[in-house]
């Protein structure tokens, strides 16, 4: 057994932000939906307000694609993408346990992304529902 | 998974006697008095929960008392307006004073063993921790005896609670008890969050890892998310109540729904603060009654950080009701769904794992208290999935049937579970063994009882029941459930009365309990004494006890790591965060007064602040501070060189930097603090698109001329330059660095400048923190950097001490690599603050 020098801290850092990469993405698109719609809806936009409700669709459309790739491209790759931000060479016990993990968590964030990002095409973007 | 044994054992045997010794001395337990300074996990874990278990009982008196005065209709057995105080001190104690207390409580206590770590890496912190909360919940609690406890319901909801209608000390016992309590709940998680990622065994990597430290480790890093968001919003509104700076009041501009916000950020992940823990436990119990190892481990770990997240984003679906756009509950809509498939994942493993072994199944209490468990908790979740749906909660909402269901998700999701865990763990606390029989009777008592009093309350709800009424007339048909009820919460109190019993008659505190009397598989029922186990085991799967059948005998006899204490003092191994490859020989402090004392004047700073003592406050607030200084200064040691645990592995005694675990610490704090701050720039956005009228120009006095912002952030970025060179100046061990004594001097008086010269500036433009919520939230930005910086002062103030007494150099710096992180943070907070109190006016006026 050897020990271990101060990268061995930014590995585990490193692979700790890996395998939340999927629920950080989550909550990023979750606070830039729900901050533009109600900051947007707050200000009455447009005439009549027609042209701030499609912006709103549009941000929240946009965002939720650019969330779901990014997620769905991490997971695709998600070897490099542990290189990439862990730098560390695990054993494959390891290393099979933190991909698979990230790749769940990355799957169950999508579908929350897609979830919450899809009411813009059903429901009204600023309309109180009674 | 591969199972592989170590070639041979890291060190031989027979011991010498004199290291057993040794250990036994080291970490005896303080007798008498003297236990108040005790920090063994294991004692200050068993007071803890005691406490908790004490508050748990109190509070379930009041529920006794409420379900009194609602068995008929126009009862006047109370007052309403006891009926008032009750229902707010009822919630409020057992969501703050039991069940996020109970879990932290078997995080210290079970950690370490389930860790097989000598303790977890800042004892003193989990002492002081609870020692706060004891001394402040007590208070708190008897504020009920006095009249004088709070009225507004455990969310304490303005404008309810702003002065003009709750007059009085009451709620201010809230703000200021709770608020503290938080603190000391934040400190515990802490602690938590560096001994899971820090303390683990050689070889227990990410992979092996028991559930219930995967559990306390999202659990405590919610807390660290969760709870600055309430401490926030429990300033702000005491505050406006204190000093009339207006944030939730709607006619100066502030918006009561602000609080709502804020109190949900943290009210909502709360719910699952206090489950995943106790999810965890369910997770260690079930393998071991049905002898199997637990099905679908990964996809639990998945589970357990999914639940994590997504209840960040569920806190508007408290607030369905409120007018907010349709759009907006989509989303939190979406997230509550959202959040039922990790809790599926879970459940549906626990079922697996119980086919798994169903010939092997022992029908045990404890297995009895999950099986109740598993079927009241599913029943809570499914009605969450109703009250998620926006149209059923409008008409649920604030009804019995809410009543029901959180009862259904707090009580099977944690109190069930937490009982369970009474009767499985004791042997680690008690010489005896909890009585099968009694456990039987508590738990058909408290089964039987909790459905009786909670389950018609869904009725109750869907007939119009609202919740919180004090009596109800006799012609709306609530009386015979209401009855019901009643009779149900009584039979349950018996089932834990029955539990009383049973811990008086078998409880006796102390090591040399049967071992692993239901043959787990887990590192917590390996032979334990004071100091934890005799040497720390090399883990080579997650079941070590099943895998590997000597152990227990190899730990006994100091055959593994650390058999011995090389220092001479208490310590346990540091191992790295994946694959727990050792690092380095932590040593740590034993008993002392510091923290006890640290702990009873803090509290009373709070708690007479509440009663406008000022300055008996102000001074139990400086002893308080001298407390933790001395606390501190007895912490920092001298490296004792490296020292052999075992294995050929020698081990430094001493590590400054990222690999300390005190960096660790500080890095978390300093989270808590950005969380805290992001709250602020919330709220702050959040009252300009309330009201965009009264922002400055417009609406206030015009900003300061630039010269103040840009001079501000000068003696920011000055001050972190200065320390950066103060920490190059750091002298050889046992001289004195004049240079770097002046930088820090010098650096603490620019933070102190710069906050200071922020307040001048808005003073000097007339603007009155009273005057309206943006002018209150410009002077708050202040209140937020000046507070962070109030500790960064004390704390270059302690290095330069440390600098003057020679216990301060290059190596031996980890005081003042504390002190310059959180000083770069504060810098950093600053710098953020005068460009949104400075810039955002600027750029929409």
């Amino acid at each position: 057994m050897t020990r271990m020098t101060p990268n061995s801290n930014r590995q585990g850092i490193g692979t700790l932000l890996f395998i939340l990469t999927g629920p950080i993405v989550w909550a990023a698109h979750l606070a830039l939906i729900y901050s533009s719609q109600s900051s947007l809806c707050s200000f009455d936009p447009g005439e009549g307000g027609a042209g701030g409700r499609d912006a709103i669709a549009a941000i929240i459309l946009a965002v939720t694609a650019v969330g779901v790739a990014a997620v769905g491209s991490s997971a695709f790759r998600a070897r490099s993408a542990h290189g990439l931000t862990a730098r560390a060479d695990l054993p494959a016990e390891t290393i099979t346990f933190i991909v698979t993990i990230m790749r769940v968590l990355a799957a169950l964030s999508i579908l929350a992304m897609l979830y919450a990002g899809l009411g813009v095409v059903f429901l009204p973007a600023c309309d109180s529902l009674r | 998974m591969t199972q592989q044994y170590p070639a041979e054992l890291p060190n031989k045997g027979p011991r010498p006697k004199e290291e057993l010794e040794d250990l036994e001395r080291i970490w005896a337990t303080p007798k008498g008095f003297k236990l108040l300074t005790a920090v063994n996990n294991t004692v200050v874990g068993t007071i803890y929960i005691g406490a908790a278990f004490l508050f748990f009982v109190l509070a379930g008196i009041l529920a006794l008392v409420m379900r009194t005065q609602l068995a008929v209709p126009d009862n006047n057995f109370v007052s309403q307006d006891l009926y008032n105080q009750l229902f707010t001190v009822h919630g409020t104690t057992m969501m703050f004073l039991f069940a996020v207390p109970a879990v932290e409580a078997l995080g210290v206590m079970l950690l370490p063993q389930m860790l097989a770590a000598r303790d977890l890496p800042f004892p003193r912190l989990s002492a002081f921790a609870i020692w706060a909360y004891i001394i402040g919940g007590l208070v708190f609690f008897s504020t009920i005896l006095y009249d004088l406890a709070p009225k507004g319901g455990w969310f304490m909801y303005p404008p309810l609670t702003l002065t003009e209608y709750s007059p009085g000390d009451n709620a201010d016992f809230w703000l200021l008890g709770i608020g503290f309590i938080e603190i000391s709940a934040i400190a515990g998680a802490i602690e938590i969050i560096v001994g899971v990622l820090r303390t683990r065994p050689p070889g227990m990597t990410l992979a092996r890892m028991p559930i219930f430290a995967w559990a306390m480790l999202i659990f405590a890093t919610m807390i660290v998310f969760a709870f600055p968001a309430v401490i926030l919003a429990t300033m702000l509104l005491e505050l406006e109540r204190a000093f009339g700076w207006h944030f939730f009041n709607a006619t100066y501009g502030g918006d009561a729904l602000l609080w709502q916000h804020l109190f949900w950020f943290f009210g909502h992940p709360e719910v699952y603060i206090i489950f995943l823990p106790a999810a965890g436990l369910v997770s260690m119990i079930i393998p071991t009654m049905a002898q199997t190892p637990l099905v679908g481990y990964r996809l639990i770990v998945v589970a357990l950080i999914a639940t994590g997240f997504f209840s960040f984003g569920l806190w508007v679906h408290h607030m369905f009701t409120t007018g907010i756009p349709g759009l907006s509950l989509a989303f939190f809509s979406a997230a509550s769904m959202a959040v039922a498939i990790p809790s599926g994942i879970q459940v549906f493993s626990w079922i697996a794992t119980l086919a798994a072994g169903k010939t092997r199944i022992r029908m045990t209490v404890p297995s009895l208290f999950i099986m109740g468990f598993l079927f009241i908790f599913v029943l809570g979740g499914l009605t969450g999935v109703m009250v998620a749906a926006v149209p059923f909660d409008f008409q649920a909402h604030d009804t019995y049937f809410i009543v029901a269901h959180l009862h259904y998700v707090v009580v099977g999701g944690m109190v069930f579970p937490l009982f369970a865990t009474f009767y499985f763990w004791v042997p680690l606390v008690s010489r005896k063994m909890l009585s099968e029989r009694l456990g039987r009777w508590a738990f058909w008592l408290m089964f039987i009882g909790f459905n009786t009093a909670f389950f018609p309350m869904h009725i109750t709800g869907l007939a119009g029941m609202p919740r919180r009424v004090w009596t109800y007339p006799g012609y709306l048909g609530w009386d015979l459930l209401n009855l019901i009820s009643t009779i149900g919460a009584f039979t349950m109190a018996a089932g834990v009365l029955v539990f009383i019993i049973d811990l008086v008659r078998n409880f006796r505190f102390g090591p040399g309990g049967p071992e692993n009397p239901w043959n787990a598989g887990t590192l917590e029922f390996l032979p334990n004494d004071v100091y934890s186990t005799r040497s720390i085991p090399h883990v080579t799967s997650r079941e070590p006890l099943w895998d590997q059948p000597n152990l227990a005998q190899q730990v006994r006899e100091g055959l593994h790591y650390l058999p011995n204490a090389p220092t001479g003092g208490r310590e346990t191994i540091i191992t790295s965060v994946i694959e727990a490859k050792p690092q380095y020989v932590i040593q740590m402090p034993g008993p002392s007064w510091t923290q006890f004392a640290a702990a009873a004047f803090t509290a009373a700073c709070f708690l007479l602040l509440t009663v406008k003592a000022v300055a008996v406050a102000l001074t139990c607030g400086v002893l308080a501070i001298v407390s933790c200084i001395l606390w501190a200064w007895q912490l920092d040691r001298p490296d004792q060189g490296e020292v052999d645990i075992g294995g050929g592995i020698r081990l430094p005694t001493y590590m400054t930097g990222s690999l300390s675990h005190s960096w660790w610490a500080m890095v978390i704090l300093m989270l808590v603090a950005a969380s805290l701050y992001i709250s602020y720039i919330f709220s702050y956005l959040y009252l300009w698109t309330v009201s965009p009228e009264i922002w400055a120009p417009g609406g206030s006095p015009a900003l300061p001329p630039l010269t103040y912002p840009l001079g501000s952030a000068l003696l920011l970025i000055c001050g972190s330059v200065l320390v950066h060179w103060a920490k190059k100046r750091l002298p050889a061990a046992g001289r004195l660095s004049l240079s770097a004594l002046a930088l820090l001097v010098l650096a603490a008086a620019l933070l102190a400048g710069a906050v200071g010269l922020e307040v001048l500036g808005h003073l000097q433009t007339g603007l009155d923190p009273s005057a309206n919520a943006y002018s209150a939230m410009v002077y708050m930005a202040s209140v937020l950097t000046g507070q962070a910086a109030f500790a960064v002062i004390i704390l270059c103030a302690f290095a330069c001490g440390g600098l003057v007494a020679r216990r301060l150099d290059r190596k031996r710096c980890v005081t003042f690599d504390n002190a310059a992180l959180l000083y770069w943070y504060t810098a950093a907070q600053g710098l953020c603050g005068l460009v949104l109190i400075h810039g955002f006016p600027r750029l929409i006026g």
